[in-house]
């Protein structure tokens, strides 16, 4: 499975259509609830509350994650799961308790 | 022999000294401690991002700007909403005071978001906080006192006595030390990683409370400018005016001792994972609300198509990259400052609902935060134990030093908190020469359990509470005599201290059983019913009722909270 984000630019972008898988790296931090646009997708979260796959419509999109975040500030990255091991950097973020995380991706 | 080897050695240090991209150096950071917000709440991500472009040079020294981790460590702060709880935390004394400016012509709007982002319930369940007044008190509904209290500031108003002979109302103003310190002084309490958002030492631990009683006057005693008529005695030259129609019937002051615990610990990381499992359907149900307010806010932003917008925030990229390599940390935070304003201000320009939108997200972030708050609670464990001082001064009797030790405790396999009272009362003032009562009032013990009640629409609706008080007077009840208790006609001219002994010494029982209603917007209506064999003044059995409303002001946090 090959990446479907282009972080090229400062907005990811993606081909319509695409499959984006994002992994949340985090030592206790977990994803609570996500979503797509308007759409709750908090059903396709994965079982170690870590991973959430989707298809990104043409357009821009707006993934929101809700975060249920440990009681200690912790590093936290938000990355593209490529697959076979593969990921890519998305956000970075320092030492910190935080309870939610939005990007945008731009399809076309 | 030695000295070709040290030169050569120091030659080589120096080279790699030399060769070294950061010329040996760590990079530059920011003392985020020292910070003010806005830019404290950003401070880790921008170190992380120095750090992250020091790992990245070319082979010219500067930033490669090209590399995805540098790309990936500005995105989080370039965008100032990549954590939007972050920026409408630090936005709610905006959203706030739009919001009651907004309300100024009419009446409070109590379905708007923003209304109600100011009056949200954030402890409306917990059955754990002491916000009435004593039991030992004229007007209250509870017999046993609790641990906790409300994390800034909680008002109640109580009617009925329980183990006093007179029936009152008391209205009780109590708050944590700690809250109130970081709501007046604008530190933000929304936010989960604000500077001391788990307190501060000791402050964190004191809870202070004011009982008033609302139906009985002050008064003071002022001279006359004379008679105003023939028919008045020329001997009355002083009368006694009401002062107030209210009296200071008590302060409280206590101390919360808890067992010491380790955050970064794998114990306290295993008891916080074992309290979100244990709520995960309230924490799936909260998420989701905080998940549907978000939406509004952040998705199809007219900005997100504004191409001057866009260029504005590559124009600022570049300038994080130049200030990071000039290594000018002053510019960089100055800079920051300034894409924060332009891009507040460009959203509230082209969004006529982004107030309205933040006001929703804080409302819900409120209550998000207070159930995190609760399982932050108990994997910490219930407070090992309180100390509580009071100084009570109860109408017509001797003023009272009351010590008290409250216990409370959650039983493992069962619901509900059990609360333990035992506490010590002697007399404050002086005692009369040839008194026949000693400086010991009374000693009590008490127990209450409350147990949460659940409904299918409300898991939390009430809570259901039954208590016992055993209180044990060596002398009968002090009672102080002033004009007001003799018989009308009576012309005995009282001593400053005159004082009779009513009731019986020996055990004084009361139990109690009571149902408290858990309402919207922090709200909450005990409604008790109480046996004694006796209460302080009488001798004869009585069956009361009791029953106040409490409000906890701890969502006005949003009121308070923000940016220095």
């Amino acid at each position: 499975m090959a990446n479907a984000l282009d972080l090229t630019g400062l907005v990811p972008t993606a081909a319509a259509n695409a499959t984006v898988t994002i992994k949340l790296i985090a030592a206790t931090t977990v994803l609570q609830r996500a979503s797509l646009n308007d759409s709750d997708i908090s059903d396709s979260i994965d079982a170690t509350g870590k991973i959430v796959s989707f298809t990104v419509p043409g357009g821009r999109n707006t993934v929101i994650l809700v975060l249920l975040p440990p009681p200690t500030g912790e590093e936290m990255q938000i990355v593209e799961d490529c697959g076979g091991g593969a990921t890519q950097l998305i956000l970075s973020f320092g030492a910190g308790i935080h309870a939610s995380i939005t990007f945008d991706i731009v399809a076309g | 022999m030695h000295k070709p080897f040290r030169f050569l050695s120091t030659v080589a240090l120096f080279s790699l000294y030399l060769a070294s991209p950061a010329c040996g150096q760590s990079p530059q950071q920011f003392d985020c401690a020292k910070e003010k917000d806005p830019f404290f709440s950003y401070c880790t991500d921008i170190n992380k991002f120095l750090s992250t472009v020091a790992a990245h040079k070319d082979a010219g020294g500067k930033i490669d700007r090209a590399n995805p981790d540098t790309r990936a460590a500005l995105r989080t702060f370039l965008f100032v909403d990549s954590d939007p709880t972050r920026l409408t935390s630090l936005l709610a004394p905006l959203a706030a005071v739009q919001g009651a400016m907004a309300s100024l012509p009419s009446s409070p709007d109590n379905t708007s978001p923003v209304s109600l982002a100011t009056l949200a319930a954030a402890n409306q369940d917990r059955p754990d906080q002491q916000t009435g007044a004593s039991s030992n008190t004229s007007g209250t509904t509870g017999l046993v006192e609790k641990a906790g209290t409300a994390s800034i500031l909680a008002f109640a108003l109580e009617s009925g006595a329980l183990t006093r002979s007179v029936n009152g109302n008391t209205a009780t103003l109590s708050g944590n030390a700690d809250g109130l310190v970081r709501a007046l002084t604008g530190q933000q309490v929304l936010c989960f990683d604000c500077k001391g958002a788990m307190g501060t030492p000791v402050l964190r631990n004191i809870n202070l409370s004011a009982a008033f009683m609302i139906n009985q006057q002050s008064t003071s005693t002022v001279s006359t400018s004379g008679a105003a008529n023939s028919s008045t005695p020329s001997s009355i030259n002083a009368v006694v005016i009401p002062s107030s129609v209210g009296k200071l019937s008590g302060v409280t002051a206590r101390y919360q001792f808890w067992n010491p615990y380790d955050p970064h610990s794998s114990k306290f990381l295993a008891a916080w994972q074992a309290a979100a499992a244990k709520a995960k359907d309230q924490l799936n149900k909260q998420a989701q609300d905080l998940q549907s307010k978000l939406q509004p806010l952040l998705v199809n932003r007219p900005l997100q198509s504004d191409a001057a917008f866009q260029e504005t925030l590559q124009t600022f990229a570049d300038r994080f990259y130049d200030d990071a390599d000039a290594g000018d940390l002053p510019r960089l935070k100055q800079d920051f400052l300034a894409l924060f304003n332009a891009s507040v201000n460009s959203r509230m320009n082209n969004d006529a609902q982004f107030i309205q939108n933040v006001a929703s997200v804080n409302l819900s972030l409120a209550q998000y935060k207070d159930l995190w708050n609760q399982l932050l609670a108990e994997a910490k464990g219930q407070p090992l134990l309180t100390f509580e001082y009071a100084f009570n001064r109860p109408q017509n009797q001797p003023e009272t030093h009351d010590f008290r030790l409250i216990l409370g405790y959650t039983p493992k396999n069962a619901i509900g908190l059990l609360s333990v009272n035992a506490a010590a009362s002697i007399y404050g003032s002086t005692i009369p020469a040839g008194a026949k009562y000693g400086r010991l009032h009374a000693g009590q013990v008490s127990v209450e359990y409350d147990r949460p009640l659940t409904l299918k629409s409300n898991p939390n609706q009430a809570t259901f509470s039954v208590a016992a008080y055993w209180q044990y007077q060596p002398d009968p009840s002090v009672l102080n005599i002033t004009e007001d208790n003799l018989v009308p006609g009576t012309t005995i001219q009282l001593p400053q201290n005159a004082q009779v002994l009513l009731g019986t010494p020996g055990s004084l029982w009361v139990t109690q059983a009571k149902i408290t209603v858990n309402g919207k917007s922090g709200i909450k209506i005990p409604i008790g019913v109480s046996w004694s064999n006796k209460t302080d003044l009488l001798a004869a059995s009585k069956v009361g009722a009791q029953v106040g409303i409490s409000y906890d002001f701890s969502s006005l946090s949003s009121l308070f909270g923000g940016p220095k």
